[in-house]
């Protein structure tokens, strides 16, 4: 019995291109059923190692276990993994209908059951009254959900999305982002979605994966990544985070006698509101040098009489300030993160 | 309002001093190919089409268009199956093999034909190897500049790495993605590159008149041949000929026009 947690099992995976080691002896679990984010910058190689689970790239050093078989030697048309390219890859001499049932005629299966598949997932995807256009006439949206649904019908063991929506447009990158949720959970596909934007990565995710230089940073939950980032990297990446050593930490009077270390403060803990109750917290005073309006929520950033800069954030109703004013902003020290 | 009359009038006078510069000779030719007698008078003495019937009753005629066609057929299986997954390979996933290929290619264009034949007696007159089969493969290289440039455009539109990758994921053998995604797909430049591989071949003279001195007849050495005992059938044969390039130019733009409509749509 294979167990769930260890669905997908990557060790000691190692590739190198031309004498150069991209990815480092890199090792992870992937729990059946769940939907896990590659996130890192451009050439941390995610989409490597997302290529060496397919079986696109197979001169690698380790060991893939799927489902509890070793499939580090298997063609990829061995395999049952279904992947999203970021180009979608249609294949443009044939229509949404034929596209989807592309993989259904490779396995032969009968007219029948392949009009009976092909048209349930037109009908999960929207896409019914499109199923004799042509990819040349959807819109970017459309095509990478033709390109979803071609791979989701075959019912693979795991689907991997390469940047599926890094070409398209903000609007309806959020609504493929929820649709792909939706799809993960309506029918149950452990999923793989390789990105380098950390909003996508914590809005759809399970499990985060970050990746830097070919190695792994960190694994686990979005919330847990986010609140108790293990490196420096991890810190700086994934969020806006204010990075602060012990002395920094002394000189802006809120804690004093701190190992050394680098610390971090998230930029929404800071309160411009004077809480009711000051027990535990502490004030950084500054003058208002930046502020950006992000729609429901505001960007600012302080200038303290240390020279240190301060971001903050707040939502956007009860703003009582603008540029150049000096404010104090108050903060649980509690709050405060050592990184590790 | 001279200007302007000059500017109207001057490049459709070019236009016309062209064409009947290069019609000219083609009329010329097929008005000899029905001549009966045409020597020393502006115009020929009678009509007939007896010279038509004179080259098609030529027992060297039918044996000489099957050399071509022998030829021509065996330089494209070559192409299409050597040539052709060579060009995929590197178009979609060796850039650098491309740039080789790039400089390999435009070789046949700087090496004259006698220099060619020269070195190819040189270098395999002395091997057991049929001289027809080094023959086949020498045309075959010189079709392949046509051919890998007609490929190579058909290759830049779409992601075919992509493509040729999604269909073995889907299921597919590297075969089946090939014959399934990627020739549909370069159907248009695969085409054009195969017609003018074909037509190349076809009349192919130089190089297989000296290589093979004239012990493979073909169509072109025929006609070069039919000119010094019979100008009206070599004028016939000329005709032929030029109907023939015609027919396969037809089809040509056929392909082309018909690729830019489905891209409109």
């Amino acid at each position: 019995m294979v167990n769930t947690d260890n669905f997908l099992s990557v060790s000691h995976l190692n590739i190198s291109f031309n004498g150069n080691t991209v990815i480092k002896d890199l090792s992870f679990n992937i729990k059946k059923g769940t939907l896990t984010s590659f996130l890192g910058p451009s050439g941390s190689g995610k989409t490597t190692v997302l290529r060496a689970i397919a079986g696109l790239n197979q001169t690698f050093a380790g060991q893939i276990m799927l489902d509890g078989q070793d499939i580090a030697n298997l063609q990829p048309n061995q395999r049952n993994i279904g992947m999203i390219f970021q180009s979608y890859a249609l294949f443009p001499n044939l229509t949404v209908f034929d596209n989807i049932a592309y993989g259904l005629r490779v396995q032969k299966k009968s007219k029948a059951e392949i009009e009976k598949a092909v048209t349930d997932m037109l009908a999960v995807i929207g896409l019914t009254q499109r199923r004799d256009y042509y990819p040349a006439n959807l819109s970017g949206g459309q095509r990478q959900r033709v390109a979803i649904a071609r791979s989701m019908v075959l019912e693979p063991k795991l689907l991997l999305l390469d940047e599926p929506l890094s070409a398209l447009d903000a609007k309806t990158r959020v609504e493929l982002r929820n649709q792909i949720k939706r799809y993960q959970q309506e029918l149950g596909i452990t999923m793989i979605f390789v990105t380098h934007d950390q909003t996508e990565a914590m809005a759809i995710s399970d499990d985060v994966l970050i990746m830097s230089a070919g190695e792994l940073e960190q694994q686990g939950s979005a919330m847990d990544i986010y609140a108790n980032p293990k490196t420096m990297f991890v810190a700086d990446f994934i969020g806006n985070h204010n990075v602060l050593t012990a002395t920094d930490l002394s000189k802006l009077g809120l804690v004093a006698n701190q190992t050394d270390g680098q610390y971090i403060i998230r930029p929404e803990l800071l309160e411009h509101v004077m809480p009711a109750n000051l027990n535990g917290y502490a004030a950084i005073e500054g003058q208002v040098v930046e502020l950006a309006v992000l729609g429901n929520r505001v960007e600012y950033s302080l200038k303290t009489a240390t020279g240190h800069i301060v971001k903050a954030e707040c939502m956007n109703q009860n703003i009582n300030f603008t540029i150049n004013d000096h404010i104090k902003v108050y903060l649980k020290v509690a709050e405060i993160k050592k990184v590790g | 309002m001279r200007a302007h009359s000059v500017d109207k009038w001057l490049p459709r006078l070019i236009i016309i001093l062209i064409a009947i510069f290069l019609l000219g000779p083609i009329v010329a030719t097929f008005i000899y190919s029905i001549s009966t007698v045409w020597v020393k008078t502006i115009l020929p003495s009678g009509l007939t089409f007896k010279w038509y019937g004179v080259l098609t009753a030529d027992p060297d005629f039918i044996p000489s268009t099957l050399r071509s066609l022998i030829l021509a057929v065996a330089v494209v299986l070559i192409t299409m199956l050597v040539f052709l997954p060579v060009i995929f390979y590197a178009n979609v996933y060796n850039p650098k093999l491309k740039e080789k290929l790039r400089y390999l290619s435009i070789l046949p264009y700087s090496i004259p034909g006698i220099v060619l034949v020269t070195g190819l007696v040189q270098l395999y007159g002395s091997l057991p190897v049929p001289k027809l089969l080094i023959l086949i493969l020498t045309i075959s290289a010189i079709c392949l500049p046509a051919f890998y440039q007609s490929l190579n455009n058909a290759f830049m539109g779409d992601d075919f790495q992509g493509m040729f990758e999604q269909a073995q994921l889907l299921g597919d053998s590297k075969l089946g993605a090939f014959v399934r995604v990627v020739l549909p797909n370069i159907r248009a430049g695969l085409m054009v590159g195969l017609l003018l591989t074909f037509t190349t071949a076809f009349t192919e003279y130089v190089i297989t008149n000296i290589f093979l001195t004239g012990q493979y007849e073909t169509l072109k050495i025929y006609m070069y041949r039919l000119m010094n005992t019979n100008g009206n059938a070599a004028s016939v044969l000329t005709i032929i000929f030029f109907i023939f390039l015609g027919i396969i130019a037809f089809i040509l733009i056929k392909i082309v026009s018909s690729q830019k409509r489905s891209v409109k749509e």
